[in-house]
């Protein structure tokens, strides 16, 4: 109840701050501007190419009237400042990768992912945001996001739809040309379930030059599934994640996300994060934070899972770094145990990690660093092309804390240390990459694997 | 931590984060410091109190656009540039250029402000569309221009999360201004 007069005052409080609600238009007067100053024109230059043009028919009037008629079609198409525009824009990327494990695991190819997005104005200030994803060559298919930007005023704007989670910097803005390893990071994998969408919505917005300039988003969204029956469906939708969502050893809170297809919402999640963009040049601050019951109804106990997040992201000249850390705290760990454990009795085998004794924490950590040498800049080459070298580090530990009673995981999925090394080379454009690395994880039990990846990467728009 | 210290914990992070959101949204200044709905008042701002102002519209010849290639490793495709010079008391102010680009899906105006040397003296963002390109109108991101001339290492421009092709579209444009100044103005490339 306190939370909804909070979000109606803040509402409130920004419509007061904008009559007209639209701040991409801007009426006021300049600061400092003078009328009487004169503008003079002067024309000059070109190649000395002498072309001589001819007409043939029609009357000068007819002339004079298509140029009027074209002069105006083209007006409507010009924003304030002159520039031609469309209402509809194509987006999208995609990245195909060629995995080759050291180990008695096959070698793959895994056209991994094609995203195609549309981007559309409706008016100066309501915009859609949209993406289709096309994973595994096309046999796997997500509505990855679909949401409406009202654009009130720069400090409080609204957001509705599905969104994607604002945990981490890469969940949000995961294009493959943003990361330099083949693969997403394992610690966005197994800790923060990038790419994670909900469906609601919420305030987002900016404090102008506060701390160097700072931005923020808060969203309410259905919330992640931990537990579910067996033999029947939450929620009427099929498909992945559809009626299928449930909280796992290995992979942590993952395949509790639900994609939006009837998906159930008897729990509702917040979640938000702050980013001081250029706290000092090159240096970016940012947290994040999620929390929400997730066992949605099925059981008394809520199951309230909180994710608080921190990273950074630092560039100077040629070399660049970022890190990033996330808690994951598992409420009635116990409880969504036992569920599992008494679904698993009815219908033998439903769940089969639960059946080895394979259960959900109580609390997971990761984190990791990563470090990276532009060369050519390093070199100091003036060159289009950017070719960097880079390690990472990443702790995983999905079973980080278990419920008493419990025991943690000891196979081969437990407490991880990964290193990656590798390259990307970005050929005379930032915005197409092929990359090259080598991946070593050592499992809690001291067994591991390596891995060789290939990949490419592209963005357009 | 038990269960019911947790709840709270959150709770408390939870309303004070409403709290600050207020709270600074309250303090926070409009990001971008210049309001106007034109080029040409934008340029009036910049040159404020000029005598005139010189609109110089110059079609590049095919030697300017290689040399300006080469100094931004990029391909220029302008045909034509436009620059106004400040005039105060028959003394040059300076140089302004406004640039309207697609940036992703929508668009982005900026004016960079030149000194007679080349060097830029500020760089404003006039005008933009969608919500993905904040970080580039903050002073504290701006600022990392002023100075800057052809031949300075943009690659040393810091990135911003969110609005990376914000970021690359308006270095890349600022260092292609910066280029065109130094080939027509400086070098006299014909």
């Amino acid at each position: 109840m306190k939370k909804s007069f909070m979000v109606a005052g803040i509402l409130a409080w920004a419509l007061w701050q904008v009559p007209g609600a639209v701040w991409a238009q801007n009426t006021a007067q300049p600061k400092g501007q003078n009328d009487d100053i004169l503008i003079i024109e002067e024309d000059s230059g070109g190649d000395d190419i002498l072309i001589i043009e001819e007409d043939g028919g029609g009357s000068v009037e007819d002339l004079q009237e298509e140029i009027d008629r074209l002069a105006d079609e083209i007006d409507d198409m010009r924003d304030l400042f002159g520039t031609l525009r469309k209402n509809v824009n194509v987006t999208g990327y995609g990245e195909t990768h060629f995995n080759i494990p050291t180990d008695e695991r096959d070698a793959q190819f895994d056209a991994h992912r094609f995203v195609v997005g549309i981007n559309a104005r409706f008016t100066d200030w309501i915009f859609l945001n949209a993406e289709i994803d096309y994973e595994h060559a096309g046999q796997q298919l997500e509505f990855e996001m679909g949401y409406l930007d009202f654009l009130l005023d720069p400090k409080v704007n609204f957001r509705a739809g599905t969104v994607l989670v604002p945990v981490g910097f890469l969940n949000e803005f995961h294009e493959p040309v943003l990361f330099w390893t083949v693969e997403r990071p394992v610690f966005h994998n197994r800790i923060i379930p990038t790419s994670w969408n909900g469906t609601g919505g919420g305030f987002f917005g900016t404090f102008g030059n506060f701390l160097g300039g700072m931005n923020y988003r808060i969203y309410a969204v259905n919330s992640l599934q931990s537990i579910r029956p067996a033999g029947f469906s939450t929620g009427s939708g099929t498909g992945f994640g559809g009626d299928s969502g449930r909280f796992r050893a290995s992979s942590g809170i993952r395949s509790g996300r639900l994609q939006p297809n009837n998906a159930i919402a008897s729990d509702i999640a917040v979640t938000g994060r702050i980013e001081l963009s250029n706290l000092f040049p090159g240096f970016q601050l940012a947290a994040s934070f999620y929390t929400g019951q997730t066992t949605q109804g099925l059981i008394e106990e809520g199951g309230r899972t909180t994710i608080i997040e921190g990273d950074i992201k630092y560039r100077r000249k040629w070399f660049e770094m970022n890190a990033s850390i996330a808690n994951v705290h598992i409420n009635n760990a116990t409880e969504l145990n036992n569920y599992a454990i008494a679904q698993n009795a009815i219908t033998a085998g439903t769940f089969p990690d639960i059946a080895a004794g394979r259960f959900i924490a109580s609390n997971i950590l990761g984190y990791n660093v990563q470090f990276g040498i532009h060369w050519p800049q390093l070199l100091g080459k003036s060159t289009s092309h950017d070719i960097v070298t880079h390690f990472m580090y990443e702790f995983i530990d999905t079973q980080n804390e278990m419920p008493t009673g419990f025991a943690p995981q000891t196979g081969s999925r437990g407490e991880t240390d990964v290193y990656t090394a590798g390259v990307a080379w970005f050929p005379s454009t930032p915005n197409v990459a092929l990359k090259a690395d080598y991946t070593h994880q050592v499992f809690q039990d001291g067994t591991s694997n390596n891995q060789v990846n290939f990949g490419i990467a592209y963005m357009f728009f | 931590m038990n269960t019911e210290n947790f709840k709270r914990t959150v709770r408390i992070l939870w309303q004070g984060l409403w709290v600050m959101v207020i709270v600074l949204g309250l303090m926070a200044g409009n990001a971008s410091a210049l309001n106007v709905t034109s080029t040409q008042d934008a340029v009036k701002a910049a040159f404020s109190g000029a005598d005139k102002i010189i609109k110089k519209r110059i079609r590049l010849t095919t030697p300017q656009r290689a040399a300006i290639g080469k100094l931004t490793t990029r391909v220029i495709r302008d045909k034509v540039m436009i620059f106004y010079v400040g005039v105060k008391g028959g003394q040059n102010m300076g140089f302004a250029m406004v640039e309207r680009v697609v940036n992703r899906s929508w668009t982005i105006s900026y004016m960079v402000v030149m000194n007679s040397d080349g060097s830029v003296k500020n760089v404003e963002v006039l005008n933009y569309e969608g919500a993905r390109n904040w970080g580039v109108q903050y002073d504290s991101w701006l600022n990392q221009f002023d100075g800057m001339k052809a031949g300075s290492d943009f690659r040393g421009v810091s990135g911003i999360t969110g609005a990376t092709i914000s970021v690359r579209t308006i270095t890349a444009g600022v260092q292609k201004i910066t280029a065109a100044y130094q080939v027509i103005f400086l070098d006299k490339v014909k």
